[in-house]
């Protein structure tokens, strides 16, 4: 055994180094697994540094384009102050349709089909390195009251749910991954179908659509209450085209995410569904 | 010393790997830097040295891009094994060389960590569905470019132990 061992030394070192990842992989293939505390600590240790890459790159780019904005701010100028004429009228009419719609809600005797949330907001602190895996890692974790299966939104919809939770940083999985599948349901018809992610593309494809269901080009896609992963009323996406298969039972579409996934910096962490509402950056409307 | 600064050198690799691309909108052209630290210990260190820095280097990728533990481990010490085999006795040196080398091992490790992704992974997406060829020949490029500031960066932590004490 000895001497077998100290002549062919390197190979059985090497072969079973080979073997060790490929093993640890197979066994860990699922993406839910909970990672260990070897990949905790390397997690730990590098999190900060990312966070200061991301924060510093950021802030070059905020010098820049502030530089750049400052020649264009006088033109934005004039447009914002007709925006701001423009929206101020809105918001009067807006106030008044609300005070509209209190009144017949309570007339009808509707509950509020939409809680109100309790979000935790997190910097986008690193990328998954390559589009089959589309992930990305913010810098909150389980200090900050963070679990496995928290969805995260932004302001303009959806982004995905939480994988891993480390200390101090979380990895998100985004909607658009292929293993992802939200429950989506048609603001306009009610229509119900399943958005899942498609690698090639930030695009999502809804499966299952009943044939006769009625889907069409542009229509808004929200969570559907059934899913259990996400509150119900989250803005999903927007019809981009629907399939019609000659034969089946079902059609497909394809949507166009809200959430531009290529410019994500800042998302929120949806902690509590509750109706104790208690939100870190108010004024960001996330439902519809 | 060589062997912190070999350490400290794969989590500055793997970190910059993970958030810099993306920052700076390069997506698709992702350069493997950690790949460029494995053909350097594949080239210099001795092949059990070498494989475990190998190993070391793919576990911490795992950790800080967000793979399944294992799939990046597995494929950076494949890699070790394939440059330690077929750059035996090749006396060729440059950045031509490792720009060369670096390419094709890039390549070669893209389809590694995506056959073995397909074989005992959890996506379901159909191949001809990922932009996998794509992305691997575009991350294959940047790795090509990267590799000689890589390998740079590696021999002068290689040279921290052939330094005599006290030298400056």
């Amino acid at each position: 055994m000895g001497p077998f061992f100290k002549r062919y030394r390197e190979l059985v070192v090497t072969g079973l180094l080979l073997v060790l990842p490929l093993v640890v992989y197979a066994s860990h293939a699922e993406l839910e697994s909970a990672p260990g505390p070897l990949r905790r600590a390397v997690v730990w240790a590098t999190g900060p540094v990312q966070q200061a890459i991301v924060a510093s790159v950021a802030a070059a780019q905020d010098a820049w384009y502030g530089y750049v904005d400052l020649r264009r701010v006088r033109d934005e100028n004039d447009r914002l102050r007709a925006e701001l004429l423009h929206l101020r009228e809105g918001r009067s009419q807006m106030t008044e349709l609300q005070h509209e719609n209190g009144r017949l809600r309570r007339m009808a005797g509707y509950a509020d089909g939409i809680p109100e949330m309790r979000l935790v907001g997190a910097s986008v602190i690193a990328y998954g390195p390559d589009a089959r895996f589309r992930s990305v890692r913010i810098g909150r974790g389980s200090d900050d009251g963070l679990r496995v299966g928290m969805p995260v939104v932004t302001a303009e919809g959806v982004v995905g749910r939480l994988l891993n939770v480390y200390e101090r940083a979380s990895d998100v999985l985004l909607i658009t991954d292929p293993s992802s599948a939200v429950a989506a349901l048609s603001q306009r018809t009610r229509a119900r179908a399943t958005a899942r992610g498609l690698s090639a593309s930030d695009r999502l494809r809804l499966d299952y659509v009943v044939k006769s269901e009625d889907l069409e080009e542009s229509d808004i896609l929200v969570t559907a209450p059934s899913g259990g992963l996400f509150p119900k009323g989250l803005r999903l996406g927007r019809v981009a085209r629907v399939n019609e298969a000659a034969h089946g039972l079902f059609k497909t579409a394809e949507v166009v995410p809200f959430v531009d996934f290529e410019r994500l910096e800042e998302v929120q962490v949806v902690v509590d569904n509750g109706p104790a509402a208690r939100v870190d950056r108010p004024g960001t409307s996330l439902t519809q | 010393m060589r062997v912190t600064g070999y350490i400290v050198l794969v989590l500055l690799a793997a970190v910059l790997e993970a958030t810099l691309p993306r920052l700076l909108g390069l997506d698709t052209a992702r350069p493997l830097l950690v790949v460029a630290l494995v053909l350097h210990f594949a080239l210099r260190l001795n092949t059990i040295e070498g494989a475990l820095f190998a190993l070391f280097a793919g576990f911490v990728e795992d950790a800080t891009a967000g793979f399944p533990t294992g799939l990046a481990s597995f494929s950076c010490v494949a890699l070790f094994v394939g440059a330690r085999l077929a750059l035996a006795g090749l006396r060729a040196e440059g950045r031509a060389f490792e720009a060369f080398i670096a390419f094709a091992f890039a390549f070669s490790w893209h389809v590694v960590t995506t056959g073995l992704e397909r074989v005992l992974g959890p996506s379901l997406a159909p191949l001809a569905d990922t932009p996998w060829m794509r992305t691997a020949l575009w991350s294959s490029l940047a790795t090509a470019v990267a590799t000689p500031v890589m390998m740079r960066a590696a021999q002068r932590v290689e040279a921290l132990e052939k330094r005599p004490a006290g030298s400056v």
